[in-house]
């Protein structure tokens, strides 16, 4: 087994003569010293962390000047990312909890529901002030304007802002409840039923049936006669 | 074999079969249209099953009735024995719990109506499709054991529209994974328990003895080519506004014990019955419509109506009417026990009546509607 050799594959092996005058002439060669500059720096790269390596290296990629990407490959990228947002690619990588059943078909039905589609889209539309608020202030300006003429009566004595929250409270009851009645549901789906037309009488007990109806309601509750239909 | 097609999709493919079909996939995503296929033909295996599949069990029955002023509570005990050509036999063996002072007169009336407890009391899916419209389907989890099988638990709940008060009914079912039968069925009104049974035991194979119920009705399914005109002297009729989520499932004619025969119609939420049975007397020469010889009802077999005058029985159909006889107003009797609701109607010359478990607004709606 040989002994390892620094020389590559292909050199030619340095002679001992040549060796002893390659030193010589380095030798005599004048020495310059590195700028103080380098020194330092060299010392602050070996004894620098990892993050402040990288902090570093960031700044110098940082001047450097970057290459531009084909303009073909920005406008897939961009349309890509307009369709794909990154924050919906990882919202769908999430797993998934499934919501209760019941939910489910709450959501399916009111979304199945014409009614509660048109009652969405009415949330959305921006309000008006009702003329309702508008009787309100003018109330709430009489009952102040009557109880400043009052003085020393009751009104006074529990003083205006309570008289102003009855007189809110009342005006809120009843737009309320108008507003209530309005937007009761009304069912659309059941057809409107025809007005009894016969007496409805309550049997004292099944043996009043005919033996059809007894024979079925026994059928359908053992225990509707006393003693189990014994009688 | 259905039974092969049971044990092929198991409980989970039915579960989430169910699910898909009632319109529940369970991660919502769109209605997987071969997964909803598969579940209704499991469904209609369900519905066919517990008339094709042969054994003999005893199973117990409970019921609870909530009236006014107390909880009626029966519950018994059954012998069932059913054949794979669908011939049945259901014997009440004993009597659990009840107020009866005589359990064994129960016993003895309850044997006499075992086609109507076999067909009509337990739980049976009548109508797939109307099921899917109407019920919810959940399977619940875990399966249980039920007389000694391995059953899947599903909950069938009926839809509830908030904008109404309806009973929310829900049943809860354990299904045997390798038969598929029924084996433990549980009904809530509103989530109080009212019917309930349970196979205590339960052996597959035919019956080794057998007496077949033999049904004394005479009843005859109409089919399209039934000719009603041989089988009706009187002009049918029908309801014609129907409770939320029932539809008409089955016309058919029935004889009762006097020989009259009436017209019996059906109708299901897809689970639950309901009835409505009519019978119109031939028209009495000289009598205007709406009256008729108080003397006449026992003939019928009814008995007298309240107001007749005593001592009014014993005439016959086609006697000439006395010129001033007394008539029977219009007469509409209800009676309710627990959640059942039956109403009779009486006229002149016919009878309609609906029952079953529905709202007294409802029943009288399609009594009235038929009898326009």
């Amino acid at each position: 087994m040989s002994a390892p050799t620094n020389d590559r594959p292909g050199d030619e092996p340095l002679a001992p003569e040549r060796l002893v005058r390659l030193e010589a002439a380095l030798a005599g060669l004048d020495r310059r010293r590195a700028p103080r500059l380098l020194k330092e720096r060299v010392a602050r790269v070996l004894a620098a962390d990892e993050a402040e390596l990288a902090e570093r290296a960031e700044a110098s990629c940082g001047v450097l000047e970057p290459l531009r990407a084909p303009p073909e490959l920005r406008e897939r990228v961009a349309l890509e990312l307009a369709n794909d947002l990154p924050v919906a690619r990882l919202v769908r990588g999430l797993s998934r909890q499934g919501a209760p059943h019941v939910l489910r078909r709450l959501v399916a039905e009111e979304l199945a529901d014409d009614r509660a589609a048109v009652a969405r889209a009415m949330r959305g539309l921006p309000r008006l002030v009702s003329p309702a608020h508008g009787r309100a202030a003018e109330v709430l300006a009489k009952i102040e304007l009557g109880a400043a003429r009052r003085s020393g009566s009751f009104g006074n004595l529990v003083g205006p802002r309570a008289w102003r929250l009855a007189a809110a409270a009342v005006v809120l009851v009843v737009v309320g409840a108008a507003t209530l009645q309005r937007l009761a549901p009304t069912d659309p789906q059941r057809p409107e039923r025809p007005a009894f037309r016969f007496q409805r009488t309550y049997a004292n007990g099944p043996e009043e049936l005919s033996p059809m109806a007894r024979g079925m309601l026994l059928g359908m509750a053992p225990d509707a006669l006393r003693d189990g239909g014994a009688r | 074999m259905k039974h092969t097609l049971l044990r092929a999709l198991g409980a989970s493919v039915l579960a989430a079969g169910l699910l898909t079909a009632a319109g529940c996939s369970p991660t919502g995503a769109p209605l997987d249209e071969r997964l909803a296929l598969q579940a209704k033909a499991t469904l209609h295996a369900l519905q066919t099953l517990p008339e094709l599949t042969p054994h003999s069990g005893v199973r117990r029955i409970r019921s609870l009735r909530r009236t006014k002023t107390r909880i009626n509570e029966v519950e018994y005990r059954e012998d069932v024995r059913v054949a794979s050509t669908g011939e049945y036999q259901v014997e009440c063996i004993d009597v659990l719990a009840s107020n009866f002072t005589r359990p064994d007169e129960f016993i003895a009336l309850q044997n006499g109506r075992d086609g109507f407890v076999y067909r009509y009391r337990d739980f049976r899916i009548r109508d797939v499709d109307l099921l899917l419209a109407n019920y919810v389907v959940t399977e619940l989890g875990t399966p249980i054991a039920v007389a000694g099988r391995t059953c899947f638990t599903v909950a069938l709940e009926r839809r509830d529209d908030p904008r109404f008060d309806e009973t929310i009914v829900t049943w809860l079912l354990a299904v045997d994974e390798t038969s598929g039968l029924v084996l433990r069925w549980r009904r809530l009104a509103d989530g109080v328990l009212t019917d309930e049974g349970e196979y205590e035991s339960i052996a597959y194979g035919e019956p080794a003895a057998f007496a077949p119920h033999v049904p004394t009705n005479h009843e005859l399914v109409f089919t399209p080519q039934t000719d009603l005109r041989r089988v009706f002297d009187f002009e049918l009729t029908t309801p014609t506004l129907l409770p939320e989520y029932f539809e008409r499932r089955q016309r058919a004619s029935v004889v009762d014990a006097t020989g009259q025969v009436w017209l019996k119609e059906s109708f299901t939420d897809g689970i639950e019955v309901a009835f409505f049975l009519f019978h119109q007397d031939p028209p009495v020469p000289g009598l205007p419509t709406g009256t008729k010889p108080a003397t006449l009802a026992p003939v019928s077999g009814r008995a007298p109506a309240p107001g007749a005058p005593a001592g009014s029985g014993g005439a016959t159909v086609g006697a000439p009417p006395p010129p001033a006889a007394p008539t029977v107003d219009p007469r509409l009797l209800f009676v309710t026990h627990g959640d059942l609701v039956m109403a009779e109607y009486r006229d002149a010359t016919r009878v309609g009546i609906v029952a079953g478990r529905l709202d007294e607004d409802d029943v009288q709606w399609m009594l009235e509607s038929a009898l326009n």
